[in-house]
């Protein structure tokens, strides 16, 4: 896993180019922990692009996996953050049809190769990873930028005048780069409205991301337009409801990730797993002892005085599994220390709640091993969210106004922040805010099956948004890379497919996983409600003083930031701030990271 | 027909090429022949229509019938009853949609032997039998310029079927919804479902001329002519709906708003214009998940499933 960086402009530009050369030099130290082991710079012959690169070595550890990497003419320059995880496949396909030759073992010369001749569209089509990606091609002079189907690594790119920079990690980029360092109404709304600033936006003016399953091309003085490649959408032939059909699925997925486990599992470093006591992570953890006989190290967190922790039910799973197993407990006055430290490296406001626990889960798993694998992307793609059931009555879609009102209803009731009536503290509201908001709305136009729907809903805002921005940010802080075995195409395809009866059993949901844990031995997981990864509202309550001097610092800091420029904001939101725990933390979460990153970017140019 | 990659490549070229066609300003010369045509179609706007249902079909001379193109050969159009597909698509259309109305554009032989209603029209045009898809587009564009557009409407083709109502989508506030479809070898945008707001007229105006425009670059484009001969007759209105669209090879579901103003919806096919599925799931359940069954080449063979499926929910 790595960091990667950039810059591309006209050719006029060249009498600044050392300025932009060192732009991208800074960008790169910013956000070494991506990648410590090595650092690569490449400047075109013109001077008009620069790449970037921040290496940590997972696959081929010897210089030929080193980055930017060019290609035999010199043509292609690639610099890549991820994994390709089919990399052997197309590797052989490109010897076998293309003839190509390659240097070396690693997946990025595979990457290089497999863009140059699949060509963009037919490439990522058949690329199974995670990755952010700049490509160049210096004979058409056409940047490219591409990102994984589902949003697991983060792609920014600042465009302006007929120059772009790109980077892994919004500071990194806003801090060395010409831009306004103004917070984008747009974004603040959606953060209010959402607690994570959904792509292509992002909480600061002028800086946006890519979004997941998209790509980009730039040319210089062109319109630089992101162009989808994927989405997960409902497939056209949904499997038929019954019995039959049911246990052919069960048997299809544990297939499907037992296959994506095996790739996933491709390391040249120590490898481990994050073991939650939820359905997702235990089962791959126990397909992994079950089907590859590793003795791999398992890793959890636990509340300290929280009833409802789930380590002791990840130590029950790692002593039947045969784990090697660590517990890290969070005390209870661990939480101040753990936060602020976390908040000074958050690299954009995300007020997902367990952000925390992944930060020390990740700095605990790192002191063993550098690669991880998690359970993310099993709710939303067999619904196993606790506010999913019920969403037909919650939601009666023949009493609201327009799928943008249930949209709206379903982000207020199902994951509450600051409620919608937050907006009245603005103006207006923004015409991307409202866009946003309507474009994601079209997963629930009429008729619509709002248990059956939601999932894509959140499959393509909030997982993208807050729980792989946070997986991504967290690892990548300590140097850690995770893996998500949930995300092979077919998996997500044949998840696609799955009628409403297949993803609620009674008052069970994800029946089709928990029925693969109960047949490996795990009805101890199996049986169990959700409960989800965030820290316990017990354990926040338990810190609620402390919590709330923070909130009001915070909210003083909103009132005096100049990227808000508005000197009452802090006082306005203070009125919604204490709504709940959420709105509560992610006020924190703003001002906090504001005042950071404020501090930081101070006196740069 | 067999795929094979080098069809699939074909297709992929195909959309390359149109993409590079994409044009979003018609010439005043084909503005003005869109008027001409707009003031032909008068059927009057009725208010509380929830919905008008549009078909364009024409008959097409037999010299002219065959289809054989790299993507679809063999197709005989020929041999297809579509007088009584359309007596089939009106009666499903209206028994779906109990207060929309259907309005057919055609030519001026075409299903004469079917009686117009208070809820059926026929608007017969001065049109080219010999290139239906590009006359389509062009109704379709004065349509959308005439007076009778003052109606949420649906654009069908003849085959394909609306089996539930969709008067309710046209509360979202797209102003034209596209269909697109994950399936390698196939334009991902079908132009057999098109769904065309009222809210914002000038806007579907708008994007329907950015439709034709392209049709009329893509005539022109070498890269198209290599694959597509006489794309007037057949797969043209695919090239430029997809080049309209901005060309690419996949879309996600979602709403864009264009450079010219108009929000566009991309909603997946599985929902509102299902052609990728199985016989044997044609069945009253159907109905429950998508509105409209596009029966696209042989499917047209499932004619008397889907009336058994459909009968179980009512229709007779």
């Amino acid at each position: 896993m790595c960091g990667i960086a950039g810059w591309a402009g006209g050719k006029e530009f060249s009498g600044s180019n050392d300025k932009k050369y060192n732009a991208v030099n800074k960008i790169l130290d910013s956000q070494a922990y991506r990648g410590p082991d090595a650092k690569g710079l490449w400047e075109s012959e013109s001077r008009n692009v620069v790449f970037g690169h921040n290496r940590l070595s997972i696959l081929e550890l010897s210089d030929a996996g080193s980055q930017p990497m060019k290609s035999n003419d010199g043509r292609w320059i690639l610099t890549y953050n991820g994994e390709l995880y089919n990399y052997k496949a197309i590797k052989k396909n490109l010897e076998t049809k293309f003839g190509v030759q390659f240097r070396g073992n690693s997946d990025t010369e595979v990457f290089l190769h497999g863009f140059i001749n699949y060509g963009v569209d037919e490439f990522l089509r058949i690329a199974d990873g995670m990755f952010a990606a700049a490509i160049y091609d210096s004979t058409n002079e056409i940047v490219f930028l591409v990102r994984d189907r589902v949003g697991e690594k983060p792609l920014f790119y600042s465009t302006y005048g007929n120059e772009i920079f790109f980077a892994s990690e919004l500071k990194s980029l806003a801090c060395n780069i010409p831009c306004s360092r103004k917070v984008d109404k747009a974004g603040l709304q959606l953060y209010l409205l959402l607690r994570y600033v959904p792509a292509p936006h992002t909480i600061l003016q002028g800086i946006s991301k890519l979004k997941p399953g998209h790509y980009l091309k730039y040319k210089s003085g062109e319109f630089a337009e992101q162009t989808p490649y994927f989405s997960w959408d409902p497939h056209a032939s949904e499997i038929p409801a019954n019995s039959a059909n049911y246990k052919e699925v069960v048997r299809g997925t544990e297939a499907m990730l037992v296959k994506s486990l095996e790739t996933r599992l491709m390391s040249d470093v120590p490898l481990g797993f994050f073991l939650s006591g939820g359905v997702d992570s235990t089962l791959c953890a126990a397909l992994i002892r079950k089907y590859f006989g590793k003795s791999i190290n398992s890793y959890t967190i636990g509340f300290e005085g929280d009833s409802s922790s789930e380590h002791p039910f990840a130590e029950k799973t790692a002593s039947i599994i045969g784990a090697q197993h660590n517990t890290q407990i969070l005390k209870q006055d661990g939480l101040s220390e753990h936060s602020i430290e976390f908040l000074k490296k958050l690299d954009e406001p995300n007020g997902d709640r367990s952000c925390v626990p992944t930060y020390i889960l990740c700095k605990h798993a790192k002191s063993e091993v550098t690669v991880a694998l998690g359970g993310d992307g099993g709710d939303e793609m067999f619904s196993g969210y606790t506010r999913y059931p019920g969403l037909n009555k919650k939601i009666n879609t023949s009493s609201f106004f327009n799928p943008v009102e249930m949209l709206k209803a379903y982000v207020s009731k199902g994951l509450p922040v600051f409620g919608l009536s937050v907006l009245s503290i603005f103006e207006k509201i923004e015409m991307e805010t409202n866009d946003y908001l309507a474009s994601l709305s079209t997963h629930l136009y009429p008729p619509v099956d709002m248990e059956q729907a939601i999932r894509f809903v959140d499959f393509k805002s909030y997982l993208p948004g807050a729980v792989l921005s946070k997986v991504d940010r967290m690892s990548m802080q300590v140097s850690l890379e995770v893996r998500t075995p949930f995300f092979s195409p077919s998996l997500m395809d044949l998840a696609s497919r799955l009628p409403h009866e297949f993803l609620y059993r009674g008052t069970e949901m994800k029946p089709v996983l928990r029925d693969i844990c109960r047949t490996l031995g795990l009805s101890h997981v199996a049986d169990l409600p959700k409960k989800g990864f965030g820290m316990p509202a017990g354990y926040l309550a338990q810190n609620r003083d402390q919590l709330l001097l923070r909130a009001r610092d915070a909210l003083n800091y909103l009132n005096k930031s100049v990227a808000i420029n508005d000197n009452s904001f802090g006082t306005k939101l203070s009125k919604f701030a204490g709504s709940n725990m959420n709105s509560l933390w992610a006020t924190i979460v703003l001002g906090e990271w504001l005042q950071n990153f404020e501090v930081a970017s101070d006196g740069m140019d | 027909m067999a795929w094979t990659e080098e069809t699939f490549k074909l297709v992929r070229d195909g959309i390359d090429a149109a993409r590079a066609c994409k044009r979003t300003e018609l010439s005043s010369e084909w503005l003005e022949k869109l008027n001409d045509r707009s003031a032909k179609i008068k059927i009057q706007a009725k208010k509380g229509n929830s919905i008008d249902i549009i078909i364009f079909h024409v008959k097409v001379p037999s010299h002219a019938s065959k289809i054989s193109t790299p993507d679809i050969r063999g197709g005989e159009q020929g041999n297809i009853d579509y007088e009584g597909l359309l007596e089939l698509n009106i009666k499903i259309a209206l028994w779906s949609e109990p207060r929309g109305r259907v309005i057919v554009l055609t030519d001026k032989e075409f299903a004469s032997n079917i009686k117009e209603t208070d809820r059926l029209s026929f608007v017969r045009l001065d049109v080219n039998q010999t290139e239906p898809m590009f006359e389509r587009v062009v109704s379709m564009a004065s349509y959308v310029k005439s007076q009778a557009f003052a109606s949420p409407a649906v654009f069908l083709d003849i085959d394909a079927f609306l089996i539930r109502p969709v008067s309710g989508l046209f509360v979202s506030d797209f102003d034209v919804a596209l269909t697109h479809r994950h399936i390698v070898g196939q334009m991902p945008i079908n132009e057999g479902v098109i769904f065309a707001n009222s809210i914002n007229k000038t806007s579907v105006e708008r994007f329907f001329e950015s439709y034709l425009a392209s049709y009329l670059a893509a005539e022109k484009c070498p890269n198209v002519g290599n694959i597509y001969q006489n794309i007037r007759r057949w797969r043209g209105g695919q090239l430029a709906i997809n080049a309209a669209a901005g060309g690419h090879q996949f879309y996600s579901t979602s709403m864009e708003r264009s450079k010219y103003g108009a929000r566009i919806a991309y909603l997946p096919c599985s929902k509102y214009n299902l052609s990728q599925i199985d016989e044997r799931e044609v069945t009253k359940d159907l109905r429950s998940r998508t509105c409209v069954l596009h029966l696209k080449g042989n499917r047209k063979g499932w004619i008397e499933k889907l009336k058994s499926s459909l009968g179980d929910s009512g229709f007779c």
